[in-house]
C-alpha cells in the first residue's frame, strides 16, 4: 500500500511536469518546462531611476539576475523578471527599463518596461 | 559477536562510503549522494535565501519575518545532505533534500535553473522509487527531460532554419570546430544539420527510454550524443552535463548477494589492488588461486561467469568507489586546472573510460540478469 501511495505520488510529480511543458506552449515564459538553449540572447538591461542610470552591478542587486550577457533560456523569463519586480518590491519607483537584445543573432531590438 | 563487526557487516547505517543495506538500491543512492555533492560543490548552499520575486506570491508573506526561511533552508539541506551520506533514512532524507530545492526555485525566479531543477526532480522521484522495483520513475523523468527540449525546440522556427545553432557556436560560444567547418558547407547548412540531428536524437532517446527492452540503446545514445557535444564545445551547462552522467547510474541493474571473485596468485596485484580499494560495500569476494594460464580473474555474478578485462568492467561497474573516483578525479582537475585544460583533461578521461567500457557496446552486453531486481 505505501508503495503504491509513492508511486502515485511520483507518477503525480512527473503529470504535473507534463501539464507544465504544454501549458508553457501558451505563455512567453519558459519556466518549469525543460526548455533549455531554445533560444540564445544577447541582452542588455538599461535602469534609469529618477534621472540617473543604475551600474551594471545595481541593476543585477535589484534584479537578483546579470544585467547583461547572454541568455541560454526564453528572452521572455527576463522580462517576466523585471516586470515581476517592478510591479511589486519597485511599485512605487520612478523608474524606466529598457532592454536591448538579440535573439539567436537577429537584428537588435528593445523593450521598454510599461508601468 | 563484536559490535565492530556488527556494524561493518550487518550495518552500513552510520558509514558514508557504504551504498548498501539502505531503502534504496545502491545505484540510487550513489546517485543522491553525488548530486548531493555535486550542488555543494557549486555552492547552491549559498543561493538559499529568503523568497525574492517567487513564482508563488504567496510566498513573499515570509519577507515579513526575515532570515527565517532562510535559515530552515540552509539547516534543512545540510542536515538531510549529511544524514544522507550516513545512511540514515535515505529516502526521507533525499526527499526533504529534493523538496528543499524545489522550495528555492519555487521562492526566487531569478534562481532558476533547469540543472538545479533536474537534481530537485532526482532526488524526489529516487526517495519516492521502491528498492525492490526497476527505478520507472526516474525512467520517466529522463524522458521527459529530453522530450521538453525536443518539443520547445521544434515548435522554434530558429531551430529549423539553422538560425539558433550558427549564432551560439559561432557568436556566443566562438566554436573552433564549427568555425574551421563552416567554410565546406553551404551557407546556413552545417547549422541545419547539427540542429536537426539534435531534435531527432532528443526525440529518439525520450522514446527509447520509455521502452524497458531500448534501454541498452538509450543508454549508449546519451552517452555518446553528450559525450560528443561536450567534445565539441567544451561546455557544461551550468552543471547539466554532470547531472545527467549521475542520472545515467539509474541503468546499473546492481546485483543482490555477493559477487565471487577469483584471480591469480601474485599476477595482476595492482588491478586486483584497485579493485579492492574500490569494494566499498564489501559486497565483492576476493579469492587468490592458481588458475589456467590465460585467465588471470574471474567474476561470478549472479550465476553467470566473466572473465578477465570483461570481469574488470563488471567489477568497476559494481564498485561504489568507482564512482565516488571518478566524481572526485572530476573535482581535482577542475581545482587544478583552468577552464580550458581542465575541458580537454576531462574530455580525454571520459573517452578513455569511454573506450574501456565500449566492448558492452560492440558485443551488446549488458545486464547479467535481464529480469527487475
Amino acid at each position: 500500500m505505501k508503495k503504491n501511495v509513492a508511486f502515485i505520488t511520483g507518477a503525480a510529480f512527473l503529470l504535473i511536469q507534463v501539464f507544465s511543458i504544454i501549458y508553457a506552449q501558451f505563455i512567453p515564459e519558459r519556466f518549469f518546462c525543460w526548455a533549455p538553449y531554445d533560444q540564445h540572447t544577447y541582452y542588455e538591461v538599461q535602469v534609469q531611476l529618477k534621472d540617473s542610470f543604475l551600474t551594471t552591478d545595481a541593476v543585477k542587486k535589484r534584479y537578483g539576475y546579470k544585467a547583461k550577457g547572454w541568455e541560454p533560456r526564453d528572452f521572455d523569463n527576463i522580462i517576466s523578471i523585471i516586470n515581476q519586480y517592478e510591479r511589486s518590491y519597485g511599485s512605487n519607483d520612478d523608474i524606466k527599463v529598457s532592454i536591448l537584445y538579440s535573439i539567436n543573432g537577429r537584428p537588435k531590438e528593445i523593450w521598454r518596461l510599461e508601468k | 559477536m563484536e559490535i565492530r563487526k556488527i556494524i561493518s557487516k550487518e550495518s552500513s547505517l552510520w558509514l558514508p562510503w557504504r551504498t548498501d543495506g539502505t531503502n534504496m538500491q545502491p545505484n540510487i543512492l550513489i546517485l543522491c549522494k553525488l548530486a548531493f555533492l555535486l550542488l555543494v560543490i557549486n555552492q547552491f548552499y549559498f543561493y538559499l535565501e529568503d523568497p525574492f520575486l517567487p513564482f508563488l506570491n504567496i510566498l513573499d508573506a515570509f519577507n515579513e519575518i526575515p532570515d527565517v526561511i532562510k535559515i530552515i533552508q540552509r539547516v534543512l539541506f545540510v542536515l538531510a545532505g549529511i544524514l544522507l551520506w550516513l545512511n540514515y533514512r535515505v529516502r526521507l532524507m533525499a526527499l526533504i533534500l529534493g523538496l528543499v530545492v524545489l522550495f528555492a526555485l519555487l521562492a526566487s525566479k531569478p534562481l532558476f535553473r533547469n540543472h538545479i531543477f533536474i537534481l530537485a526532480c532526482i532526488f524526489i522521484l529516487a526517495a519516492l522509487s521502491a528498492k525492490n522495483n526497476k527505478p520507472w520513475l526516474l525512467f520517466w523523468q529522463f524522458s521527459l527531460v529530453y522530450f521538453g527540449a525536443f518539443l520547445n525546440k521544434i515548435l522554434q522556427i530558429d531551430w529549423w532554419n539553422g538560425q539558433f545553432m550558427h549564432n551560439w557556436l559561432l557568436n556566443a560560444r566562438e566554436n573552433i570546430v564549427y568555425i574551421s567547418l563552416l567554410p565546406w558547407f553551404p551557407e546556413m547548412l552545417l547549422a541545419k544539420i547539427i540542429s536537426w540531428m539534435s531534435m531527432a536524437i532528443e526525440l529518439v532517446i525520450a522514446l527509447l527510454l520509455l521502452n524497458r527492452r531500448k534501454h541498452f540503446m538509450a543508454f549508449w545514445l546519451i552517452l555518446l550524443f553528450h559525450g560528443i557535444l561536450y567534445t565539441m564545445v567544451l561546455f557544461r551547462f551550468g552543471h547539466f552535463m554532470e547531472d545527467i552522467l549521475l542520472l545515467l547510474l539509474i541503468f546499473i541493474n546492481w546485483p543482490k548477494g555477493s559477487i565471487k571473485v577469483k584471480h591469480k596468485t601474485n599476477k595482476s596485484l595492482g588491478i586486483i589492488g584497485l579493485l579492492k580499494s574500490l569494494n566499498l560495500n564489501k559486497q565483492v569476494v576476493y579469492k587468490s588461486l592458481e588458475m589456467k594460464d590465460d585467465i588471470w580473474l574471474e567474476a561470478t555474478i549472479k550465476n553467470r561467469t566473466v572473465t578477465n578485462w570483461t570481469a574488470f568492467r563488471y567489477l568497476l561497474l559494481y564498485s561504489p568507489g568507482f564512482y565516488f573516483m571518478l566524481f572526485g578525479l572530476d573535482i581535482v582537475v577542475r581545482l587544478l586546472t583552468n577552464n580550458t585544460i581542465m575541458h580537454i583533461t576531462t574530455v580525454v578521461i571520459m573517452w578513455i573510460f569511454l573506450l574501456l567500457f565500449s566492448p558492452f557496446l560492440i558485443k551488446k552486453r549488458w545486464h547479467l540478469n535481464e529480469k527487475t531486481l
